[in-house]
């Protein structure tokens, strides 16, 4: 565990879920993400079409997400060397329009459960919450728009990983429902890296499904922190931990200012 | 007409309680920040605010009790932390209803509402919790197939910021950033368009602007009221003229953590330092 960090075995996870030649968006806000997009793009996907928070397209590798928000001199770097610059209005006819060709997505759900239902909405009754989330911004149309989501949870636990959620904010894999509501050109959700291991959609069961479990972890640990029975196998396979190539690419040229980490340190 | 006046006149003639207010702007950048503060330091209340992404904004006319309620589909402070004041009002005073839209179901109901039409149907909030919570979404079969139908949203007004406004109350824009959407959209569906500005210029000054490539935002008959309030987006960022203050965010996160640091931050930063007006 001293070679890297859990919020790196995340990131290279993302990383690996990503095809080459694909177009994809990502919000702002959510760190892991796009620093795991930029990795992609550094490694075996070069040729990837990169729609950042619906306007940078293609941004630098290394540019410093938060720098641009707040430093103009980044600003303005990273706006002379980025590939072009989407219209608001062209995002969403991306999303549910004439256009619509984006292959995934990446989101951070609050809280997911068993049926890979995502709420980034409430904890408790809905009108009058225990607590209040931001609300999901895209989440709930990313999930219907994109032909493919994957989903990263910084913190694994009986809290986050659920029985069943409060509130659905944006509807998981339900590849059945999806048939029925003729939304089936997109699978939703198919991929969730958490601090501990991937999750999956089992296409019968409909639920999620231990696909790797970290090096660092342990099935019983696994299980601990998830809110259902998950009825890990024996042979489970052990995620495969970041290669020294990635490290280094992440440590020095994709996020040398650890900009991923602000995902640990949240909530 | 466009009216070009001073931030306190403007705000007491256009801003009444009661009002639908859209915010333009999106996360961190181009909120109308000193207009916002105006609102809060002439104390009115009972608003009726939206804005796609909330942040700083909304998190201050939570936090000073101004909104009945609000529709956007995120409150926060990206990358930084909660909007806390938007949360009290929810989870302990329940003083605030808040209308959860989806970001696309959202833009829809800003191009519905300019373009004069009461619904619009889309199918990015299948599925969602949001369908059986928000009243007036309801299901619809279009083809044979399943959409949801929210209502268009138009505004009594819309407040944004930008760069300049000439004499005859055109709003120029540079256009090397092209985030203005954030703005266009709300100000396109709303039945009134109160503008702030970095600076005012004129006519000649405007056609120079023209030539060097910035846009016209908005025309003198798309405007009505305007204001000149410099760095009026601070600490939201107006690339590529100056950036978000982050620093000053953060310190907004933690005072704003309890009400008495809240009050702290109101003093200091709304009330004991109005930008002198020049107009």
């Amino acid at each position: 565990m001293s070679e890297y960090e859990i919020i790196d075995q995340i990131t290279v996870s993302l990383a690996r879920e990503i095809k080459d030649k694909e177009k994809c968006y990502t919000g702002i806000a959510i760190p892991t993400a796009v620093v795991a997009i930029q990795l992609a793009r550094m490694t075996h996907a070069p040729a990837l079409e990169f729609l950042y928070g619906g306007y940078w397209i293609n941004p630098d590798i290394d540019v410093d997400l938060f720098a641009i928000m707040t430093d103009l001199e980044a600003f303005n770097a990273a706006y002379s060397r980025a590939k072009g610059f989407s219209r608001l209005i062209s995002l969403y006819n991306y999303w549910e329009g004439p256009k619509l060709t984006l292959d995934f997505g990446i989101i951070r759900p609050a809280q997911i459960d068993q049926w890979a239902n995502i709420n980034n909405s409430v904890i408790g009754d809905y009108h009058h919450p225990k607590v209040r989330f931001p609300g999901g911004a895209a989440v709930g149309d990313i999930i219907n728009t994109c032909h493919r989501v994957l989903a990263y949870l910084p913190r694994h636990d009986i809290r986050t990983v659920v029985e069943k959620v409060d509130f659905i904010t944006g509807r998981g894999a339900s590849p059945q429902w999806r048939k029925e509501v003729r939304l089936d050109h997109y699978q939703g959700l198919v991929t969730i890296v958490t601090d501990l291991c991937i999750f999956v959609i089992n296409p019968l069961s409909e639920k999620l499904q231990i696909k790797s479990i970290h090096e660092y972890t342990s099935t019983e640990e696994v299980q601990e922190n998830t809110g259902f029975s998950l009825k890990i196998p024996k042979d489970t396979p052990v995620t495969p931990p970041p290669t020294k190539t990635e490290l280094e690419l992440l440590r020095t040229k994709v996020d040398p200012l650890e900009v991923r980490k602000f995902d640990s340190k949240e909530r | 007409m466009a009216r070009i006046g001073s931030l306190s006149r403007m705000v007491a003639e256009a801003i009444k309680p009661g009002m639908k207010i859209a915010f333009g702007g999106g996360a961190m950048f181009l909120k109308p920040m000193e207009v916002v503060r105006e609102i809060i330091r002439q104390d009115i209340k009972g608003l009726h605010a939206i804005t796609l992404i909330g942040d700083l904004d909304i998190d201050l006319l939570a936090g000073v009790g101004a909104l009945q309620s609000l529709h956007a589909s995120y409150v926060g402070l990206p990358m930084i932390g909660m909007a806390r004041n938007f949360r009290r009002a929810i989870e302990k005073d329940h003083s605030l209803e808040f209308f959860e839209w989806t970001e696309m179901s959202m833009i829809r109901a800003y191009q519905a509402g300019a373009l004069c039409v009461p619904k619009i149907a889309i199918r990015s909030l299948l599925g969602s919790d949001l369908v059986k919570v928000r009243k007036d979404f309801t299901e619809v079969t279009i083809d044979n197939k399943p959409y949801v139908e929210v209502p268009a949203l138009n505004p009594d007004i819309a407040i944004v910021h930008s760069y300049a406004a000439d004499n005859n109350g055109n709003i120029f824009y540079p256009s090397k950033v092209v985030l203005e959407d954030f703005s266009i959209l709300p100000a396109l569906c709303s039945k009134n368009l109160f503008i702030s500005v970095e600076k005012l210029i004129s006519n000649a000054e405007g056609r120079e602007l023209i030539e060097k490539g910035h846009s016209v935002m908005f025309s003198c008959l798309d405007v009505d009221y305007i204001v000149k309030t410099p760095r009026g987006a601070y600490p939201t960022g107006f690339p590529p003229l100056y950036a978000g203050e982050i620093g000053h965010i953060m310190t907004y996160s933690g005072l704003s953590n309890y009400p008495e640091g809240f009050q702290t931050y109101l003093q200091e930063h709304v009330f004991n330092k109005p930008i002198k007006e020049e107009k």
